[in-house]
């Protein structure tokens, strides 16, 4: 890791949806990582894991009203540092396009399908950079070229629906990289194309890291992607990290119950067939708070009453490597146990005692 | 002899256009020429990319969609000829599982209701013609069937591992994998040979889907059920599946069982698509080859001449490929063993190495052990 200041570093974020008449909802609580220049940091969790919503209070994407947003992400920007979470509208509208760029998961819903291409390309052109006419089109001809966009000067004037998916997130991703951000965030930015062209999107984005040096942060729920793309992971649950390490560790020694049993849900191409896979048990809706103590002890085999005394600390593991394991486990499992997966045997129906809970 | 054969079925949809005359410009050629053969008690798993018919072909199985052209022998009857009253009563020995296991719940009717519905529909339930106590009166036999329904649907339930208790309930009080489990539920009841599963884990989370590949497994060997798993991912499609078949615009490229389909895929598609799923492995992801195909799939209404895949094929050869197009046949050799058959001219050459991607139409990625 790097001596210096991180380019983004993100710390304790949490975020709180008060709805009037109902509770409140802790969608993120407590997260912290790091956005390095030229590296891939993974957020991966199952839905409902704050992982969506961090991406969006990074981008100050998040309605004012009804939302509490606390912790800091310091941005270190060409003129000082400065806490994105603490920014105005307006300075978020200046960063938003210049420093910071997102996509989207959807690519036809997040392009307005009543403009063409080009002008939505070359809006941002115009906002951040200041270009007009025919130098804002050549410009973002030669986007969509970088992109892989065979023909770009047609495609400029066609209209969202005339692109195909894959061709879609590319134009998003050409809008992205208009300005050349120095943080991009992409939230699930293949889960709605088909695997050939994830492939090729994923590619994309990996050469966009290396040539331009930007920091990625990948939002995903699949290991795989995260396993082909991420140098950091963090693995979300309910709004936490519970693990969080480089790649090769992470994937070859998980700690976290939750990691291991995320990976023994995924059926793999490279794998023996015919061994039954080892889910974890429960849904997501089956939690406790984290004031009460671990909120994946009701879905964890693994568990003691030490795991309901309070929340579990972060615990850093010794494993004597310069690279930072941490995980958030009172209880974690060792990894010579994972390797012959008697730990995770249990009977996986959902059933009865989720219900007698309601 | 197999329990579901599909032979040479097509299924095109008229493009329409004009205001007052609705003239036909063209066809979609969803599915164009299909034939395969399901086992009793075994699973075909189709894998293909979005637009490749799968899922049309699915839904002509039941004649959900009109078929063109082309026959399914389901358990001895030709299915594509069936009146469309017989066709309705053949449903209770095939029925459907389907991907959003929302939007396939009536968000209105309680449990119980939306799993009684294929009972009354098929008027199954209480006792046989002849088993009819004498003298009961129409009141006590509609309560006798009310009550042997009632018997089968919690059975139902409980086979898919939810209780009783879920039957005054309404499809948004569960959770996506537990709605997926109704869904379930709601084919079994009627007890039929056949489940056709149109990507039933798709849009659960990782450790539900893996709760419902396993849920599936189970029923499978408990009941003697015999599936044809439609999805899009081909790690899933591995997992349950006994027969492997890939589609590609409209057609069967390569079928084969799991294990040969996967350790040796012999067609070019299969081999791509294969190098395209990524590996929860840090290790196997960086060192592996990855052969990434370009461009998009072509319009089913508009396919390329000969071999459909000849437009983006990084095997493509000068002769043959685009100008005639190749019949699944068994494949020759050493590695076939007679079940594996694949639509390929070149299928043996490419398998044994002799002929190379060529590298302007596809860009194989290699990465370094770093």
């Amino acid at each position: 890791m790097s001596s210096s200041t991180p380019l983004l570093a993100v710390d304790e974020l949490s975020v709180v949806f008060r709805g009037r008449g109902s509770g409140e909802v802790r969608a993120v609580d407590g997260v912290s990582f790091t956005l390095e220049e030229g590296r891939v940091t993974g957020l991966v969790g199952e839905s409902g894991c704050g992982k969506s919503v961090t991406s969006l209070a990074l981008m100050g994407l998040l309605p004012d009203r009804g939302v509490e947003v606390g912790g800091s992400a310091v941005m270190r920007l060409p003129d000082g540092s400065e806490d994105l979470l603490k920014a105005s509208r307006r300075r978020m509208r200046d960063l938003r396009g210049s420093q910071l760029a997102m996509i989207f998961q959807d690519p036809l819903s997040s392009l307005n399908p009543v403009i063409p291409i080009g002008r939505q390309v070359t809006e941002i052109l115009q906002r951040h950079r200041g270009m007009r006419g025919a130098a804002a089109r050549k410009e973002a001809a030669d986007l969509l070229h970088r992109v892989g966009i065979p023909d770009p000067t047609r495609r400029l004037s066609e209209y969202p629906h005339q692109l195909s998916g894959g061709m879609r997130q590319r134009a998003l991703i050409a809008m992205g990289v208009a300005c050349r951000p120095r943080v991009m965030i992409a939230d699930e930015p293949t889960t709605a194309l088909d695997v050939t062209i994830q492939a090729q999107i994923l590619e994309l984005l990996k050469d966009l890291v290396t040539e331009e040096g930007t920091a990625l942060l990948m939002i995903t729920h699949d290991l795989g992607v995260v396993a082909g793309m991420c140098d950091d992971i963090n693995v979300l649950y309910a709004g936490r990290a519970v693990e969080t390490a480089q790649r090769r560790p992470l994937f070859a020694a998980p700690t976290h119950p939750y990691t291991v049993g995320l990976l023994g849900s995924i059926p793999r191409l490279d794998s023996p067939r015919g061994e039954p896979l080892t889910p974890v048990r429960g849904s997501v809706n089956d939690n406790i708070a984290w004031t009460d103590g671990c909120a994946f002890a009701p879905r964890c085999d693994h568990y003691t009453m030490e795991c309901l005394q309070g929340p579990p600390p972060l615990v850093r593991l010794e494993n004597g490597d310069e690279a930072e394991h941490v995980h958030r486990c009172v209880n974690p499992i060792e990894h010579a146990e994972v390797v012959d997966r008697t730990v995770l045997d249990g009977p996986a129906v959902v059933g009865d005692d989720e219900e007698e809970r309601r | 002899m197999s329990l579901l054969q599909i032979k040479d079925l097509k299924v095109h949809f008229p493009i329409r256009r004009g205001v007052l005359f609705d003239r036909t410009v063209g066809h979609v050629q969803a599915v164009d020429g299909v034939s395969l053969e399901i086992e009793r008690g075994s699973t075909y798993g189709l894998v293909g990319e979005s637009g490749c018919g799968k899922t049309t072909l699915g839904r002509a199985v039941l004649r959900l969609n009109e078929i063109t052209e082309g026959e399914v022998w389901f358990d001895g009857r030709d299915l594509a000829g069936l009146p469309a009253e017989e066709m309705r009563r053949e449903r209770a020995n095939l029925q459907m599982v389907f991907q959003d296991p929302l939007g396939s719940l009536d968000p209105r009717q309680n449990i119980g209701s939306i799993l009684m519905e294929g009972l009354q529909t098929h008027g199954i339930g209480g006792p046989s013609k002849e088993d009819v106590p004498e003298g009961i009166g129409a009141k006590e036999l509609r309560r006798l069937v009310e009550e042997d329904r009632r018997a089968r649907v919690v059975e139902a339930l409980e086979k898919v591992g939810l209780s009783a208790k879920a039957l005054k309930r309404y499809p948004h009080e569960f959770s996506g994998g537990q709605r997926q489990r109704i869904g379930i539920a709601r084919a079994l009841v009627l007890r039929p040979d056949l489940i056709i599963c149109d990507e039933p884990v798709s849009a659960l989370d990782v450790s539900i889907q893996a709760q419902v590949l396993n849920l599936l497994e189970e029923l499978q060997d408990e009941l003697g059920l015999t599936y044809l798993v439609i999805a899009h991912d081909l790690a899933v499609v591995r997992h349950v599946s006994d027969v492997v078949g890939v589609m590609y615009l409209g057609s069967l490229v390569e079928e084969a069982t799991s294990d040969e389909l996967y350790a040796a895929p012999a067609h070019p598609y299969t081999r791509s698509l294969m190098s395209a799923v990524p590996v929860p492995d840090p290790t196997v992801e960086d060192t592996r080859e990855r052969i990434l195909l370009a461009g998009d799939l072509p319009s089913p209404a508009n396919p390329p001449s000969g071999c459909r895949f000849h437009t983006r094929c990084p095997w493509r050869q000068e002769e043959r490929c685009d100008t005639e197009r190749p019949e699944l046949r068994p494949l020759h050799g050493e590695q076939g063993s007679g079940t594996h058959r694949v639509a390929c001219h070149y299928a043996e050459r490419i398998l044994s190495g002799e002929i190379r991607p060529s590298a302007e139409r596809a860009e194989r990625i290699v990465h370094g052990t770093g």
